[in-house]
């Protein structure tokens, strides 16, 4: 599979992407990896972050246009992953910025979501979990995907816009009242 | 424009200049929408941490798969190794006989006996200049001394320092050649080579056949008997 097609998988979701994208490089991944100061343990953890990150800047559209070999942009999110694990280890004076070695700087913003939850959107999260299927699946496309409400009808087969529009409104008043009970 | 087509663009990044300045002037005047965005903020984060986690989950299976693949196609090799392992560090330990340690407190070349250096003499012959170099410690001059002399003519006793040398160059096996080769015919120096071929089995780990030698040897010589005694008691 070239790049471009890797990418498109991975927008679509494609569970063999995700698991060639992991397998191909996971190897040289934990080789280049090794002789930085962390355990095998925090590599691998690190090495699956970086391709959480990769598959969202896919599925968001920000490496459409990926100028370098997808394999570079996932070592490069790795590196920069590791470089702020060993800072917060304090183990390694950097002499390097970890953003320095990034050549692409347009598609390097990736969400690392390691903050830890608000207690609002653990509330919040409660709830969407309790959510029916229906409603995860439209609010994801909007909320994780950026999907306008054409594409959610696309993908969903909604016979129509205002379908899709009152769906999504019922959705969020039904989180709005989990929230507001508790 | 409608304040949720607003957010929703917003959301969805998808806010034209315009809209953008009408987002920023309402998130400061109109507390409502301002909580509206920040709800909607929080359900974004909400959304893709359970996106994340569910990558994640699946990540995590392909990792015990790649592990589980690992072990099924290596089980018997990372088993034997381990077997081998035990064994060997079992037996290692259980003899806990350095035998480095043996071969290096016991071995000293063998004395010149055959050719007496006298100092300031100025003798120019072969032989001489190997035994020179034998006994200034120049072991390499010596081989090559030795060779030579061997070429001309073979002789067991000079085989045998040629292969004091040899141990003393660390090249054991080629040492052992000699010794054993030496041996085949009896002569006076079979008590050395014996204990010297014992000495470089030692060198080699080879405990039994070590052993073995230094028994005949105790047995049938009074060469280095405190020493073959010593050493058949420290290798039982």
């Amino acid at each position: 599979m070239t790049d471009n097609a890797v990418i498109k998988a991975l927008k679509n979701r494609d569970p063999n992407a995700l698991k060639q994208i992991y397998s191909n490089n996971r190897l040289a991944f934990m080789g280049f990896a090794k002789k930085y100061p962390i355990t095998e343990e925090d590599i691998i953890d690190i090495y699956q972050d970086a391709i959480i990150a990769l598959r969202d800047n896919a599925v968001n559209g920000t490496i459409d246009n990926l100028k370098s070999e997808l394999k570079t942009y996932l070592f490069s999110i790795g590196k920069y992953m590791i470089y702020n694990k060993v800072k917060q280890q304090k183990k390694m004076h950097l002499v390097e910025n970890p953003t320095d070695f990034i050549e692409n700087k347009d598609a390097f913003t990736f969400n690392t979501n390691t903050n830890a939850l608000t207690n609002e959107q653990k509330q919040l999260q409660g709830a969407f979990k309790a959510l029916g299927q229906k409603c995860k699946e439209v609010l994801t496309l909007f909320y994780y995907r950026g999907f306008d409400l054409e594409e959610i009808m696309n993908e969903l087969n909604y016979t129509n816009k205002d379908v899709v529009k009152s769906q999504k409104s019922r959705c969020i008043k039904s989180l709005k009242t989990m929230i507001f009970k508790n | 424009m409608d304040k949720k087509e607003l957010i929703a663009q917003y959301i969805t990044k998808n806010l034209s200049h315009e809209g953008q300045k009408e987002f920023d002037h309402l998130m400061v005047t109109d507390t409502e929408f301002a909580k509206e965005v920040t709800f909607q903020d929080n359900l974004k984060t909400v959304i893709e941490k359970e996106e994340h986690d569910s990558i994640k989950l699946q990540l995590q299976g392909f990792e015990a798969e790649e592990n589980s693949t690992f072990n099924y196609k290596n089980w018997f090799v990372a088993a034997t190794v381990v077997v081998l392992l035990g064994l060997s560090s079992f037996w290692y330990f259980n003899s806990s006989i350095d035998t480095e340690k043996l071969y290096v407190e016991n071995f000293e070349p063998y004395r010149n006996v055959v050719q007496p250096i006298v100092r300031g003499e100025t003798k120019t012959d072969l032989k001489t200049k190997a035994f020179r170099a034998y006994e200034t410690k120049n072991y390499t001059e010596a081989l090559q001394y030795f060779n030579q002399l061997l070429k001309e003519k073979p002789d067991e006793t000079i085989a045998f320092y040629k292969a004091n040398v040899l141990l003393k160059l660390n090249k054991t096996e080629e040492a052992i050649i000699i010794f054993k080769n030496n041996l085949k015919t009896p002569d006076s120096l079979d008590a050395k080579n014996n204990w010297y071929l014992a000495l470089a089995y030692l060198q080699l780990n080879d405990i039994e056949s070590a052993k073995h030698i230094l028994a005949n040897l105790n047995a049938n010589s009074s060469f280095k008997s405190e020493a073959t005694k010593r050493l058949l008691q420290q290798l039982d």
